[in-house]
């Protein structure tokens, strides 16, 4: 279903019957790699997933756009689509981050929320890590000494299949680094709503330690721990997370 | 030999469905057929016209290294000589090359290409060329003038109304009571001008209604919204010729839950429309050829293809999309494409053309039809300057 | 003209050769004949390119070397003119070094011909005795197949139904000379109650050498065409060749199919077999299609109705031959059905593939003009919605070429195909010529390989292409 947001025109998946879950992606992710909690979920709730700005089928935003903005952005989709509260935020990575948020700010006021390998922890380490990945993504320092052909090979293969709208708007660069170096700690102390903290034990892009701090700062947290399963521990260990996540709901 | 042009790319959103069209299923079945020289015409995205022999390879255009190669390179120069010579000048030297034009073979779709605009470049520049004219093109391309066309002949359409971007900025409530009106959920709305299924969308109540009206006018400035057919075979039928135009198969585009084809489906892997069973892969997903249906059906289809493709005075090539309503047996119009993707050549395949025959066939269509219109007095005596 | 100048000394020169070489089948002859009819090297391996055997890298390593050897002599001659005033130093110098693209094509021969010497004819002579002992020692029947075209066919055939009611072995893919044969030994358990030997026929003599090594009890003889003439010079030479496996079983057990150029061989001992008959047994009610060919064999009362899937009216012949041999040997009626119902198409033998909904009989290694009658008969005969033909001509056909290329086109314009598409080349006008008359399009393609990579763009639904003979490059 396609929606103008802010003027945007934005890509959504509203289904099911009963209480609203609402789904955030991460960086570079659309709906689509939520697909699976969403088809699940959807037999006992209603769900919405969406491309957020920049992402899969929606347009991107035409300024520089970071945590806020992308929470304000969701709480207009919801109004848009004439939707109350939802009573649940499922947020991955990046998404877990912009849920943090708005749930700070008061944009979002569900009465559960689960985090899955969310991000939003900005250490010394961390920023060192995301330099790079921002080099990585975007690529423009570390290849500018190559010719363009094969600039576009290497940002291609150093970015994978994640989706190659980073490299073809500058816009969306800057997005990014300023949705990266935001920290969310702070926003993090100031939730007192159960919260189900989801991290895989073998995750390199965003550690299980960030889940240990969530889990310190959030005080009605569980800390759920998949042995193996990476960044993407939803899709890779699904069953397990499922499991978490509808016991949790329930 | 004659010299061909084959114009792609362009402003539209189509830009790269265009580019397959015009390298895999017209330059190179024409350079096989050994009658033609082949002369690529690349159109870039912000406009400029680029000519170069290089522009015949897909792998400049898969491998992104097309924007390095259109920095390097002048753009194309034509001279407008009671016909169409290109010229360029290239080196140190700066030698000039030029090229006579014989016929072009236009591979645009969507806006600025398939609706008109390149057409009447062409005519104005007295050179003959592949497919439909500025007429039929630029009705075919407005879905509504389509469907007007189409029901002032006298043939099925399905109940629509349609509205400018400015009616449904000011006074959107005033344009949901006219479609509550006058038409029937479930709709479709859909901008009015745009190809592929870019913008379109389903409603069921007024709040997806006003929400799909958003969507459209935010990509056109005018919509259609229609309502939705029961019980519903889509079908789509090639056509090619001109007097007498004739049909290829029918085809039945197969997609699975959704409502109706996305941008994903009809271009890129056909991933949704996943349904193998007696389906092929064409252009445009899977589809099955010839469609399955009862014989009555079939004549009706064929036969309101074949009265469009009249009505809208097509000629070369086009595609006829038909909606049908298995339970009453209506055939409705649905839209019509003056430049089929890939010429639909696997649906010509399949009714017993081959690639080569398909581009011999439409270049002497185009050249068939520039003969007859040469032929009409278009030149008048008049004394009128002869008073100052 | 400096194209091809230039392309003497492209470092791909050397590849260049030793493939010559090795598409010649590392015969002098026809080497030194391409060598001299070439003009610019670079076009050569348009194609095909040189597959990298261990003889061809030996070849390419010695004229490696040998021509770098000549180079370095060059520059030093040169370098010796110049700073040690060496008399005539730079003009040698020079000369040596510009002209080594025209010494080694010969000087390449040298290591060709000590290999041979010292390594091939030994090896042979060795491989030959011990085959001989091998096969003098196996009790089985040992049925050896010979004959201008259709031998894999043939051996295939008998192959594939005996199988169905005996253990048979049979010498491997279309390889036929004495190595392959001695390899073939090697790999037979002594169990097997029938061999089939395919034996190949280059030069006169050849054919009395194997039935010398391999004492076969049965000889098949599956007919006589003006093929690789350019060793045999005249059909009767090849005819005297191949016919000699009669004289070795004096003439028992001899089975020929009988078409008109055995005629003068024919022994009243023989067993003649043909379309029509085959061992008493007479053949009816053929029908083709593409999906095979069906036909019945009557003798006495007993009528066997058969269904192979090889495709077309003329490999009746063998495969009824191939069925009344089976039952003389004492295989059941049902075996025979089954095992003629297990023949199918070869690669590239009269091979039918769907292409964009279109029927392509891929017929590509035939190589004979029965062969092209048998094509042409079969796209006169099959129904479709329009006919393609396409080939390149025969090769090998000696001071027959013209004349077997007028047929060839006569046999075409008889098939009427909506379009014949002649890959161009030196026999080319001829089959035009036998084409006068012909209503259809004439279409001549210069690059084959275009043709064949882009078929897909050319048929449709209904179309029907036969396709037969490829051309190599070394008759261009």
């Amino acid at each position: 279903m396609q929606v103008v947001v802010q003027d945007l025109v934005t890509n959504c998946d509203l289904s099911g019957k009963g209480k609203l879950v609402l789904l955030l992606h991460g960086w570079g992710d659309n709906l689509h790699g939520l697909r699976n909690l969403h088809k699940t979920l959807s037999s006992k709730y209603q769900v919405l997933s969406l491309d957020l700005p920049g992402f899969g089928n929606t347009d991107a935003p035409t300024t520089v756009w970071g945590l806020d903005e992308y929470g304000k952005f969701v709480a207009a989709l919801l109004k848009k689509l004439e939707l109350k509260q939802p009573y649940a935020v499922i947020g991955h990575s990046n998404g877990g981050a912009i849920a943090i948020r708005m749930v700070a700010q008061g944009l979002l006021n569900p009465e559960r929320i689960i985090l899955i390998a969310a991000s939003g922890i900005r250490s010394d380490q961390s920023v060192r890590r995301l330099a790079f990945q921002v080099i990585a993504k975007t690529g423009n320092i570390a290849t500018a000494w190559l010719p363009e052909r094969y600039r576009g090979v290497l940002r291609r293969s150093l970015y994978g299949a994640a989706g190659s709208d980073l490299y073809v708007m500058p816009q969306l660069q800057e997005t990014f680094k300023k949705t990266v170096r935001q920290d969310v700690q702070v926003d993090a102390e100031k939730i007192h709503i159960p919260t189900l903290l989801i991290y895989a034990r073998d995750d390199d892009i965003v550690p299980l330690s960030y889940g240990r701090r969530y889990h310190h700062l959030i005080n009605d947290s569980i800390l759920a721990i998949i042995e193996s399963g990476g960044h993407f521990v939803h899709q890779k260990q699904p069953t397990q997370v499922l499991e978490h996540i509808e016991r949790f709901l329930a | 030999m004659e010299t061909v042009a084959v114009i792609f790319g362009g402003r539209s959103t189509e830009h790269d469905v265009s580019i397959i069209t015009a390298i895999r299923s017209i330059i190179k079945p024409l350079e096989l057929t050994k009658h033609f020289r082949v002369e690529a015409v690349y159109v870039s995205k912000d406009g400029s016209w680029y000519w170069d022999e290089k522009l015949k390879d897909i792998t400049l255009y898969t491998s992104g290294d097309i924007t390095g190669f259109l920095n390097k390179h002048h753009t194309l120069n034509v001279q407008f000589d009671g016909g169409l010579t290109f010229f360029k000048t290239s080196g140190i030297t700066g030698r000039k090359t030029t090229q006579k034009i014989d016929i072009v073979f236009p591979s645009m779709h969507g806006t600025h290409g398939e609706d008109g605009a390149l057409m009447g470049v062409l005519d104005m520049a007295n050179v003959p060329y592949v497919g439909c004219g500025v007429r039929a093109s630029a009705i075919a391309m407005d879905k509504v003038l389509a469907k007007q066309v189409v029901q002032a002949n006298g043939l099925p359409v399905v109940p629509f109304v349609y509205f400018t971007k400015d009616q449904v900025d000011t006074e959107p409530l005033k344009c949901l009571k006219i479609i509550t009106e006058k038409l029937h959920y479930p709709l479709f709305i859909k901008p009015a001008h745009l190809g592929s299924s870019i913008g379109i969308s389903h409603a069921s109540n007024d709040k997806e209604l006003q929400n799909g009206l958003e969507v459209a006018v935010h990509y056109d400035d005018k919509v259609i919204v229609e309502e939705a057919v029961h019980n519903l075979i889509e079908v789509t039928l090639p056509i090619m010729g001109n007097n007498e135009p004739k049909p290829a198969l029918l085809e039945q585009p197969l997609t699975s839950s959704e409502d109706f084809f996305d941008f994903d489906t009809k271009y890129i892997g056909g991933k949704k429309g996943g349904s193998k069973k007696g389906g092929v892969k064409g252009a445009q997903g899977y589809s099955q050829i010839p469609a399955k249906l009862p014989k009555q059906l079939e004549k009706q289809a064929f036969d309101l293809g074949l009265a469009v493709y009249r009505a809208l005075e097509c000629s070369g090539i086009a595609r006829i999309d038909m909606l049908i309503d298995e339970k009453t047996g209506v055939v409705y119009f649905n839209e019509a494409n003056p430049l089929p993707g890939s010429l639909y050549a696997h649906n010509w395949n399949r009714a017993g053309v081959s690639n080569v025959e398909l581009v011999s066939e439409l270049i002497r269509y185009g050249k068939e039809r520039f003969a007859i219109e040469q032929q009409l007095n278009t030149t008048f005596k008049t004394s009128f300057l002869q008073q100052f | 003209m400096i194209n091809q100048l230039l392309s003497l000394y492209s470092p791909h020169y050397p590849k260049i050769l030793v493939y010559m070489l090795q598409a010649s089948e590392y015969k002098i002859g026809p080497y030194i004949a391409w060598l001299h009819r070439t003009k610019n090297f670079n076009t050569v391996s348009e194609r095909r390119t040189l597959n990298l055997t261990k003889p061809a890298r030996l070849l390419l390593s010695a004229l490696g070397l040998g021509i770098l050897a000549q180079i370095f002599a060059g520059l030093l001659l040169i370098y010796l003119g110049i700073w040690h005033h060496l008399a005539g130093g730079i003009v040698f110098g020079v000369a040596v070094l510009i002209s080594y693209p025209l010494l080694w094509p010969y000087l390449l021969l040298i290591p060709l011909l000590l290999g041979r010497a010292l390594v091939d004819i030994p090896t042979e002579t060795r491989a030959a005795h011990q085959t001989q002992d091998a096969l003098a020692q196996h009790k089985s029947i040992k049925i050896a197949v010979t004959g201008s075209y259709g031998k894999t066919t043939m051996k295939e055939l008998l192959l594939t139904v005996l199988g169905e009611g005996f253990t048979v072995a049979a010498t491997p893919g279309n390889k036929n000379v004495t190595k392959s044969h001695a390899q073939f030994v090697k790999g037979l358990t002594g169990k097997e109650d029938i061999l089939v030997i395919e034996y190949g026929e280059g030069a006169p003599g050849d054919v009395a050498r194997f039935a010398q090594i391999t004492s076969p009890t049965h000889a098949v003889i599956t007919g006589l065409a003006p093929a690789h003439l350019d060793k045999y010079k005249t059909l009767a030479a090849a005819g005297k060749d191949i016919f000699s496996v009669a004289d070795y079983l004096k003439g028992e057990q001899v089975y020929v199919h009988g078409d008109e150029n055995v005629q003068p061989f024919l022994k009243k001992s023989y067993k003649v077999f043909d379309e029509h008959s085959a061992l008493g047994w007479r053949v009816s009610d053929v029908t083709v299609s593409l999906g095979g060919t069906s036909f019945n064999m009557t003798k006495g009362k007993t009528t066997l109705k058969l269904k192979s899937g090889l495709i077309g009216a003329h490999q009746v012949a063998y495969l009824s031959f191939v069925a009344a041999l089976s039952r003389e040997l004492g295989m059941s009626d049902e075996d025979i059905k089954n095992g003629i119902a297990k023949t199918m198409p070869f690669e590239h033998r009269m091979q039918p593939y769907r292409l964009h909904g279109a029927w392509i009989i891929d017929d590509t290694y035939n190589g004979n003009l029965e062969g092209i009658r048998a094509g042409t008969r079969l796209l006169k005969t099959l129904p479709a919605r329009r006919k393609l033909y396409v080939t390149p001509g025969l090769v090998d056909q000696g001071e027959e070429t013209e004349k077997v290329h007028k047929i060839i086109g006569k046999l075409i314009a008889d098939a009427k195909p909506d379009m014949v598409v002649l890959m161009q080349n030196s026999v080319t006008k001829y089959i035009q010529e036998g084409l006068k008359g012909y209503k259809g399009e004439i279409v001549l393609e210069p690059k084959p390989l275009d043709f064949y990579t882009n078929l897909a763009q050319f048929v449709a639904e209904g179309d029907l292409v036969l396709m037969q003979n490829d051309w190599p490059d070394n008759y261009s």
